[in-house]
């Protein structure tokens, strides 16, 4: 019996590491050629947009479905500090524009690359082309350089990178573009006459018949006198109350600058001065959250109360939010703050359906995220509090990097406790404001009656027992 | 809404109760939506000083189990001694917020521990209007009951230390207070231990809820003994006395902070006594009704005067001895206005232990402080045990409004009850609208004689007979009534304007007015508090002076070296002495006390006179009580006796650490132009103005923060040096590097414009 345990264990240690050695030297089949790659690296945001524009070509034997994205493989974590997000892969053979599906692939520690598989919208046939659009986004890849100035002094970034883009597959032809911030490059890696400059975009290429995973580094330093924004941690509620037609929005921030840190101590009296003077700053001097039309009941507070500093312009097209720190936030500062409004329920839900008398079915759409923009999330944590006795049918987004999670809370008289669905991204951006979430459910009426049903009855038993108990003789004395 | 009693006789019965419910909820609302003004105006927060250790100890006390609550050791006050703070407070008003919290968790209603500590007061200043309608109607009758309600609601002097956010002690004491003297005469009037036993209650959570209790300790044992002496000792008074003294002391021994002292303070003895008193005199009760008068009356005597010496000698003789504690000192400033300011100038040193000005009188009860003596007055027509306990309580109340500003508070419920029984008597005679038979001839007499003088026969005739005493006249009741409606309208007045203007500040907040009329609010604590929170490390100790303390506690979460809790005088005088000396004295006690920041408040800017620098005075006197060789008060005044702090300030204050701090770097700001103080008007030596000042310059502290408008700056305490230089070396050495090298250029002038428009409203 012994034995015969040991032997399984032994061939599925070794099926193990077989399955493992495979996936470690993974490499595509040169199925693809590339042509006419331009990728373009955006410096001008706190993180880092890359977009890379090329055509595939099958030059293999038989069509292909499938198209491999490389990443490097210590980006790709779960670590907060330094972290790749792939926004989206479109594909443009014949129009529309599609988007693709891509999942995780295997992983070639050899190389230090992930690969990501790419679900091509139809096989493409052997010499056919396609045009492939892949955009990502790099959290914490930019450098502030030095890591310490004095308070009124310009911040550089440093951005360390390749000339090429990272393709598992050969390139015909590629360039590289990078554009900066209005301040320009103050130093650049340069070979003999690349790149070329043109006001506040460098050029790097073009390239020739680059072999797969070509890379040469190349560094830039830029000026960046902004602040870095970086929440590490939000947690947003949205309130669906039917009673009150009323949608409640809470957020609640722990906020960070990741610029540079002040080298010596803060001076209010230099603060004022360059104030005066109008000066940039990598300081959070404050930020305005532009609300969703009708936002009302609009409030911003800290642990200690109302952040008087900021204020809420009622435009009923544009409502904005200016919300402005107690003191400047200097790089490697905190500060943490709840935001709050409200919204008419009926703009973002509708009766889907009424399948049975008496329960109906919603569906509810609101944005992902409605904070700061140029924002860097670590985790964002959204709740949407659904009326009690709420069942959900579905959740959909068109951002899918999260994990869900279904919860009970009780609140407001609540006695069986409100469904919570909470779903968990990590390292998010502000750009998923863009992103909206569905979230479908089932309420019923007898739902809706529940609560007054249980609260009159409850005072009702207060006022019996207050009756009977009046009407009890306890005195002794006769 | 409400059906005249008149209309429908038959119900009226039932009428009569639903009215004065509705009235007293109209005023428990009037009550307490006119302590929101600050809510209203600024937002849920808790106000100044001490409500912010409440709140602490309260979200404390949420968080953990009670028990772990009184055992609370606080280590994060008072560096590096702590606190036993579990010991030392009056859990009372906590666990009352506590209990609410918890219950309304138990609702599942999401509540913040904050809004039920800011609500608190003015939800308790509705029930004590309720409780106050109650006890005046045992004194009198159910409309003066009404009257003492709505005066209490909205009179100045109790909303002073009520209004929402005014998160203290007194906020439910005031209630506590009235419901054990509600609860004292109900059981002297019934002489039920039943009530006695609830009077214990009462007592007992008041003992929890606040200091004042004392008050209560000793104002029914004087009652008691005042009613002995009158000759009006009844088992009534002897079966409510012992039930709610014995049942109360022990009671109140539970609170860990009371413990011992009802057997062994001073102040209690009073309690005691009158208890002996009772017994021997209810004992004496019983002899009489077995022997003769003769002997009774000699036995008395001897019994009397023998008792009364041994009680007294025990008691000094205990004193001494040590059993029993002496008064202490706060309690001796109560007899003795200057004793404070001569022996403890910490206890001086605060604003609201301050005997009362006249004006304060009026302006915390406005025209119930000249009704209030013919309440009083009107109480010994009618003398009844409960009359004679609200004379002394009258009494009592007023001498020690007279001599502390704060127990303002404990005058006010009476002058509300007496002022009350006043209006109400004037009432009941000028709406009464029952004129006797006889009555009408007489006013008709009167008006014949006046329009024909010569009939002077009849007019001796009306004089001769028994007179109808009572006002019949309707113009004597239209005048009187009307100009008192008209003072019940100036009361209102009154009140509104003084809890608006006054007592609605949260002191934390401060509002500026801007030039075009709008309000600017100033939020510079908050802002530099909060900075604390978020951007120091967790267990860094910051001083400041002790007025600051629960503020950091509360706000910034950090440890504070002293606080308003003031129990240790010598740690208070350490944390003065660093403040007014020379930074190579101050840095070793800021070494040795581990200090990481020092907070100082800094008003010069903006005109916020509260300012350390106003309060530096003290500071000095608190060292000097300690070091008398190394601080001296004299040395911070001009040979001419001013306190100066431009150019002719002495060089010990410009040397101290409190000036330095106050003023490093403000003359920069005002550039070219000549640096003022707008509290103390003075011009700030500048070198730009003045070329023979130098600029102030710190070594061993560096600025670590200055809030928007100057109020609040924080200096971090530098390390020592690396290379074991003293600071103002390495400094020297620092200077002499940079000025090879770029200089710091100097901020455009004007830097003070936005400072310059505001004008405080504080």
């Amino acid at each position: 019996m012994a034995s015969l345990i040991y032997r399984t264990l032994q061939l599925y240690l070794l099926l193990l590491l077989v399955v493992r050695l495979a996936v470690a030297s993974f490499v595509p089949s040169p199925a693809f050629q590339i042509q006419n790659l331009l990728r373009t690296v955006d410096l001008t945001k706190s993180y880092l947009r890359e977009s890379a524009s090329f055509i595939i070509e099958n030059i293999s034997e038989e069509s292909q479905d499938e198209y491999y994205l490389a990443m490097p493989l210590d980006i790709v974590g779960n670590s907060t500090d330094k972290h790749v997000v792939i926004m989206d892969v479109k594909e443009k053979r014949v129009d529309p524009v599609v988007n693709l599906a891509v999942e995780a692939g295997p992983a070639n520690e050899d190389l230090g690359i992930q690969f990501y598989k790419v679900q091509l919208s139809k096989p493409l046939a052997t010499g056919e082309v396609s045009t492939i659009q892949i955009a990502t986004l790099s959290i914490g890849a930019l450098e502030p350089q030095p890591k310490l100035i004095k308070q009124p002094e310009a911040q550089n970034l440093l951005w360390t990178g390749s000339k090429q883009a990272l393709i598992p597959y050969k390139v015909a032809r590629q360039r590289t573009k990078i554009k900066l911030p209005d301040r320009g490059a103050n130093a650049y890696s340069k070979a003999k006459d690349d790149p070329q400059v043109d006001g506040t975009t460098l050029t790097y290429g073009p390239y020739l018949d680059a072999e797969p995973f070509a890379a040469e580094t190349i560094q830039i330093r830029y000026e960046y006198h902004f602040p870095i924004v970086e929440v590490t941690k939000l947690e947003r509620e949205l309130w669906v109350s039917h009673y009150g037609g009323n949608l409640a929005t809470e957020e609640r921030y722990w906020m960070t600058n990741s610029a540079a840190k002040l080298s010596e101590t803060f001076s209010r009296l230099r603060w004022q001065a360059s104030g005066m003077a109008g000066e940039r700053s990598t300081a959070i001097k404050g930020f305005s959250v532009h609300l969703r039309p009708g936002a009302r009941d609009v409030y911003f507070t800290d642990e200690i109360g109302n952040v008087s500093t900021s204020n809420f312009r009622a435009d009923i097209r544009d409502p904005v939010l200016d919300f402005r720190p107690r003191f400047p936030i200097f790089g490697g500062w905190n500060y943490s703050f709840t935001l709050g409004w409200n919204h008419d329920l009926g703009r973002s839900l509708k009766v889907l359906s009424a399948e049975e008398p008496g329960s109906n079915t919603y569906i509810l759409r609101v944005p992902f995220l409605e904070g700061p923009e140029n924002t860097v999330y670590d985790v964002a944590e959204v709740s949407i509090i659904l009326p009690e006795g709420a069942n959900v049918v579905d959740v959909f987004s068109t951002y899918k990097d999260y994990s869900k999670e279904e919860l009970l809370l009780k609140s407001h008289l609540d006695t069986i406790g409100r469904t919570v669905v909470k779903l968990t991204a990590k390292n998010v951006v502000d750009e998923h404001r863009r992103n909206d979430l569905y979230v479908t459910y089932t309420y019923s009426s007898a739902s809706s009656l529940h609560k007054p049903i249980i609260v009159s009855a409850a005072i009702a038993a207060v006022f019996f027992a207050w009756i009977i108990l009046g009407r009890i003789d306890v005195s002794i004395s006769k | 809404m409400i059906v005249l009693p008149l209309s429908i006789p038959p119900s009226a019965g039932q009428t009569l109760p639903l009215l004065r419910t509705v009235i007293l909820l109209t005023i428990a609302g009037a009550a307490i939506s006119s302590r929101l003004f600050s809510v209203a105006r600024f937002e849920s927060i808790i106000h100044e000083f001490d409500p912010w250790f409440n709140f602490r100890a309260t979200k404390y006390l949420v968080s953990h189990d009670f028990y772990s609550f009184l055992d609370w050791f606080d280590d994060r006050t008072w560096y590096p001694l702590g606190r036993v703070t579990g010991g030392t407070l009056y859990p009372g008003l906590m666990v009352t917020s506590a209990l609410i919290y918890h219950s309304l968790k138990a609702l599942t209603l999401p509540v913040d521990i904050r809004n039920v500590c800011v609500m608190l007061a003015p939800v308790f200043s509705g029930l004590t209007a309720y409780v106050t309608y109650l006890f005046t109607t045992e004194l009198k009758s159910d409309s003066a009951g009404l009257l003492a309600a709505a005066f209490i609601g909205i009179a100045p002097g109790y909303i002073s230390r009520s209004v929402a956010g005014s998160y203290d002690n007194e906020a439910i004491a005031i209630f506590l207070l009235m419901l054990t003297f509600y609860l004292w005469i109900k059981a002297l009037k019934l002489g039920s231990s039943f009530w006695g036993a609830l009077t214990a209650l009462f007592y007992f959570y008041m003992v929890a809820a606040w200091g004042g209790y004392v008050f209560i300790t000793n104002i029914i044992p004087l009652h008691a003994l005042v009613l002995i002496v009158m000759g009006r000792y009844s088992n009534r008074l002897y079966v409510a006395y012992s039930s709610w003294y014995s049942l109360g002391t022990l009671a109140s021994m539970q609170i860990p902070f009371v413990g011992f002292l009802p057997i062994r303070s001073s102040e209690h003895m009073g309690a005691l006594g009158v208890f002996g008193l009772l017994q021997l005199v209810g004992f004496s009760q019983y002899v009489r009704a077995r022997l003769p008068s003769r002997q009774f009356k000699v036995l008395v005597t001897v019994a009397t005067v023998g008792l009364l010496a041994l009680g007294a000698f025990a008691v000094v003789g205990l004193t001494f001895a040590g059993v029993i504690a002496p008064w202490t000192g706060r309690f001796y400033s109560l007899w003795d206005t200057g004793y404070a300011k001569i022996h403890i100038p910490i206890i001086a040193s605060v604003s609201e232990h301050q005997p009362t000005a006249w004006p304060s009188f009026f302006f915390d009860t406005h025209m119930l402080i000249w009704l209030f003596p013919a309440g009083v007055y009107l109480l010994f027509q009618q003398l009844r045990d409960e009359h004679v306990f609200v004379i002394i309580y009258a009494i009592l109340g007023s001498y020690f409004a007279g001599v502390m500003v704060r127990l303002m508070l404990t005058l006010t419920p009476v002058v509300c009850i007496c002022g009350a029984v006043a209006l109400s008597t004037i009432f009941d005679q000028y709406t009464n609208l029952a004129t006797p038979e006889s009555t009408r001839e007489d006013s008709q007499d009167v008006k014949d004689t006046k329009e024909e003088p010569s009939s002077s026969l009849l007019n001796i005739n009306a004089l001769t007979r028994t007179p109808v005493i009572g006002i019949f006249s309707p113009w004597s009741r239209v005048v009187v009534m009307g100009s008192f409606l008209v003072y019940l309208y100036m009361f209102v007045q009154h009140c509104t304007w003084v809890t608006s203007n006054a007592y609605s500040s949260p002191s934390v907040v401060l509002a500026s007015q801007l030039p075009d009329g709008s309000t600017h609010i100033i939020d510079d604590f908050r802002e530099a508090y909060y900075w604390l929170r978020k951007n120091t490390p967790e267990d860094a100790k910051i001083m400041s002076w002790w007025d600051y303390g629960y503020q950091i506690g509360g706000m910034a979460d950090r440890t504070t070296l002293v606080d308003n809790n003031t129990w240790n005088n010598t740690h208070i005088a350490t944390v003065g002495k660093a403040m007014s000396s020379r930074e190579e004295v101050s840095y070793p006690i800021l070494r040795k006390h581990d200090v990481d920041y020092i907070l100082v408040i800094f008003g010069g800017l903006i005109g916020y006179s509260g300012d350390d620098m106003n309060k530096f005075l003290w500071m000095v006197r608190i060292a000097e009580g300690i070091w008398p060789d190394e601080v001296q008060e004299r040395n911070f005044f001009t040979p001419r006796g001013e306190y100066r702090v431009d150019e002719q300030a002495t060089p010990t204050m410009r040397n101290s650490m409190m000036y330095k701090m106050s003023y490093y770097r403000f003359p920069d700001l005002f550039g070219r132009q000549e640096a003022r103080d707008r509290v103390r008007n003075q011009r700030i030596p500048s070198p730009v103005t003045d070329s023979s000042a130098a600029p102030i310059q710190l070594n061993t502290v560096q600025e670590a923060f200055t809030s928007e408008n100057w109020i609040v700056r924080i200096y971090k305490v530098k390390d020592l040096d690396i290379f074991g230089r003293d600071h103002a070396a390495a400094m020297a050495f620092e200077e002499g590097k940079k000025k090879g090298g770029r200089t710091i250029r100097a901020p455009p002038s004007g830097g003070h414009a936005k400072g310059k428009a505001r004008v405080l409203r504080v």
